[in-house]
């Protein structure tokens, strides 16, 4: 380290709370784990989950109790390439938006140094200068591959910290040289030699070569073994026949552990919300506000929030899964059957990421080089079956199937298919319509096996656990506090036949049994009666003419016409609307037993099975929709989007109404 | 060090014996697809593995594996070479 000089801190450390330190480097780095070690679980937000395609925030604390913000940005190869998420990291660190980094950390990939240090070399050419984390040793060494950390830090003229990122080693380094870099205390002369921005690409790699060359030892025997065994499982995991019979068990148990795994926490959570608005309506005096809290925010809240373990779960299982490496082989079993419909194998990852949420699906469609394949992918992800309709869902294929679980699960399973399916048609007839073409052949890096990172698939949670709760105690609850009130007023005075029922239930020798049976019948009548005459109940008549052919009421018509805000909130606003029922059940045993104004049910076979398949199809997203505009980089695509969804989901909801209905099932 | 093997033109990556090394000759691609094999390692001169033919195809270039429809790795040219360098 002759080269290097230490400079006495300056006024810059005063700033470094709001310092900034880019985590820059390779797809398939280990960078989250990076991130999530130096942020641990002050990771402030993500942007978005799974694949990272966009920045993450977090707040690192290096020493001294300071705090710096650590942006995760997205892998990238080279910063020349012409890719959509080069562009943004060349951006950032060009300080397009706001002030560049203070300090910029570039992981690379032991395993992988020539080829990670054509990065290295085009971030040394810009200020500030990187310092450079050499994760993976581990790996590499298992491969034969070690590497001289200090000859390297001096051929680059940056500091180079050997770490293993899923076990912690080397932070303690690592923070030290990040906090000399970001209080600009460590100089260090560039060696001869040093790329600049002017360098040509072909002298860049060399240069790269040549470095990893004279620092990289390599034991001949130690690779060919390791190499052997991947080989071998390359070959089982994208084999024709042997890789699509493991990727239907794995995603199989995917979805089976799912719900598996998420039904208790579900019960605890509904059972929890019963007894809290049971005691808040003991403890409360009766009136609007007692009915505001029970009815319209905790009976909306409820209806969202019971569905968090399956979306923690969701995030959880996807997350250990893209860990292990199979990810990326089982794009290409995939390849083999998107391509007929103009997909490419690509799109794998965008689709199955848009069964969490098609926001970070649409969002990982950055990966995809070609544009047209891109757009397709965009389009078509928002028919992928995302978390928010898991509730509904539930909702339906219990109201269809109740005490039958096996047919429940199978319509279940059924609205999957039927979601993807609708997105593959799609895909073909966008391929010989708008978007004219074949998708381009696969080419993927295939990273390396290896043990899951729990912490990683943690903190995914956390972060998306968090997200789904602000979603919920923002945006839902206002939603289900305006539904409460449109619900609740104007107030109807009760009618004579409940008038009639309450006054029998109070008459002198009837049985306490007979009373509370009255009682109930009454408080049943006049909630339908309260509901027919609300401000609620006037918008579902005016547009309900437009789903009667469909079979909804003005209710279920107030539920799908809210949930084209968020889909999410369908089944709180039908626990909103539901509300007048029996206080002892459940959220979804409310809705069940809800009743038309003439006293038939809301769901019947045919209307649950026609809003099931509506809700399946239909495009209820105002984000997702804001997201296809971003990213596609046109209005027009936004619109057909919500345009064409929203056709298709009509027709379709109509077709299964009306066939059911002539089949003899209502 | 290989050496190249007793062939007297490059031939299709698709075609390669899996196991044998080779040297990359050229990338017959559009610009966005050679530009890509390029950053993933896959420069001129580099050595290769093939580890897998058929669909996919899947080589080993330096600590990189990479997987490649067999389309793409008809448009890529190789020198066999002889030994075992990778």
């Amino acid at each position: 380290m002759a080269s290097e000089v230490r400079v006495a801190p300056t006024a810059e450390t005063a700033a470094w709370a709001t310092s900034r330190i880019a985590l820059v480097g390779n797809p398939n780095t280990g960078k989250t784990t990076v991130f999530n070690r130096l942020c641990g679980a002050r990771a402030k937000t993500s942007n978005f989950p799974g694949t990272t395609t966009s920045t993450r925030i977090g707040r690192g604390r290096l020493h001294k109790h300071r705090e710096v913000e650590v942006f995760d940005l997205p892998g990238l190869y080279q910063l020349t390439l012409d890719l959509p998420e080069v562009r943004l990291v060349r951006g950032l660190l060009d300080g397009d938006k706001g002030t560049p980094p203070d300090a910029i950390l570039v992981i690379v990939d032991a395993g992988n140094l020539a080829r990670n240090l054509v990065l290295v070399g085009e971030l040394l050419a810009r200020e500030p200068r990187p310092v450079v984390c050499l994760n993976m040793i581990d790996l590499a060494a298992r491969r034969g591959v070690t590497i001289d950390a200090d000859a390297l830090a001096r051929r680059l003229g940056v500091p180079v910290v050997p770490i293993v990122a899923p076990k912690g080693e080397g932070f303690d380094t690592l923070r030290a040289e990040l906090a000399a870099a970001v209080g600009g205390s460590v100089r260090r002369a560039r060696p001869a030699g040093s790329p600049d921005r002017n360098t040509p690409a072909g002298d860049l790699r060399a240069w790269a070569r040549s470095i990893a060359a004279d620092v990289t030892k390599v034991k001949a025997t130690a690779g060919p073994g390791m190499d052997a065994v991947t080989d071998w499982w390359d070959r089982v995991l994208t084999h024709p026949v042997l890789g699509l019979a493991i990727f239907l068990t794995v995603m199989g148990g995917l979805f089976y552990g799912l719900f598996a795994l998420a039904q208790v926490p579900m019960d605890l959570i509904e059972a929890t919300f019963a007894w809290v608005g049971g005691f808040v309506r003991e403890v409360m005096p009766a009136g609007a506000v007692r009915d505001l809290v029970t009815d319209g925010v905790l009976g909306g809240i409820a209806g969202t929030v019971v569905f968090l373990p399956q979306i923690c779960f969701l995030f959880f299982l996807i997350s250990l899964l893209e860990d292990t490496g199979y990810l990326a082989r089982a794009a290409f079993v995939m390849d083999r059957f998107l391509r007929p419909f103009g997909l490419p194998g690509h799109a794998f990852v965008p689709l199955l990421t848009s069964h969490a949420c098609a926001l970070p699906g649409i969002m990982s469609a950055r990966l995809i080089p070609d544009r047209r394949d891109r757009l397709a992918t965009i389009l078509v992800a928002p028919f992928m079956s995302c978390s928010a309709r898991l509730p509904v869902f539930v909702l339906l294929t219990s109201l269809l199937f109740a005490n039958q679980p096996a047919r429940a699960a199978l319509a279940f399973a059924g609205c999957y298919v039927l979601g993807a399916g609708a997105a593959f048609l799609t895909a073909a007839l966008f391929g010989r319509t708008i978007l004219r073409g074949k998708a381009k052949p696969i080419i993927l890096e295939l990273p390396p096996y290896q043990v899951p990172s729990l912490s990683n698939a943690l903190y995914t949670v956390r972060d998306q656990g968090l997200s789904f709760l602000k979603t919920a105690g923002t945006v839902i609850m206002a939603i289900c506090v305006v539904m409460w009130w449109l619900s609740a007023y104007p107030r109807a005075t009760p009618s004579a036949e409940v008038q009639a029922l309450q006054a029998q239930a109070s008459a002198p020798g009837i049985t306490a049994e007979r009373a509370a049976e009255l009682t109930q019948e009454a408080a049943v009548l006049e909630g339908r009666q309260q509901q027919s005459h609300s401000f609620a109940g006037r918008i579902g008549r005016t547009v309900q003419p437009i789903f009667d052919p469909l079979g909804y009421d003005w209710q279920l018509t107030v539920g799908v016409v809210t949930s084209f805000i968020a889909r999410e909130v369908f089944v709180s606003t039908m626990a909103v609307l539901a509300g007048g029922s029996d206080d002892d059940e459940g959220v979804l045993d409310k809705i069940r037993v809800m009743k038309r104004d003439d006293g038939s049910p809301v769901f019947t076979r045919a209307t649950a099975a026609s809003a099931l398949v509506f809700f399946v199809l239909a495009m209820q997203c105002l984000p997702t929709l804001a997201v296809t505009r971003r990213e596609s980089g046109r209005l027009r695509y936004a619109l057909l989007q919500f345009g064409y969804m929203s056709v298709v989901a009509y027709i379709a909801g109509l077709i299964v109404y009306q066939a059911l209905r002539a089949s003899g099932i209502s | 060090m290989a050496s190249l093997a007793s062939t007297t033109r490059p031939i299709p990556l698709c075609e390669l014996q899996v196991g044998q090394p080779a040297r990359l000759h050229a990338v017959d691609l559009d610009d966005g697809a050679a530009g890509l094999l390029d950053a993933l390692g896959l420069t001129s001169d580099s050595e290769l593995r093939l580890c897998k033919r058929g669909e996919p195809c899947i080589v080993q270039v330096g600590g990189t594996r990479l997987g490649v429809s067999a389309s793409v790795a008809c448009h890529i040219l190789v020198w066999p070479l002889n030994g075992s360098s990778i």
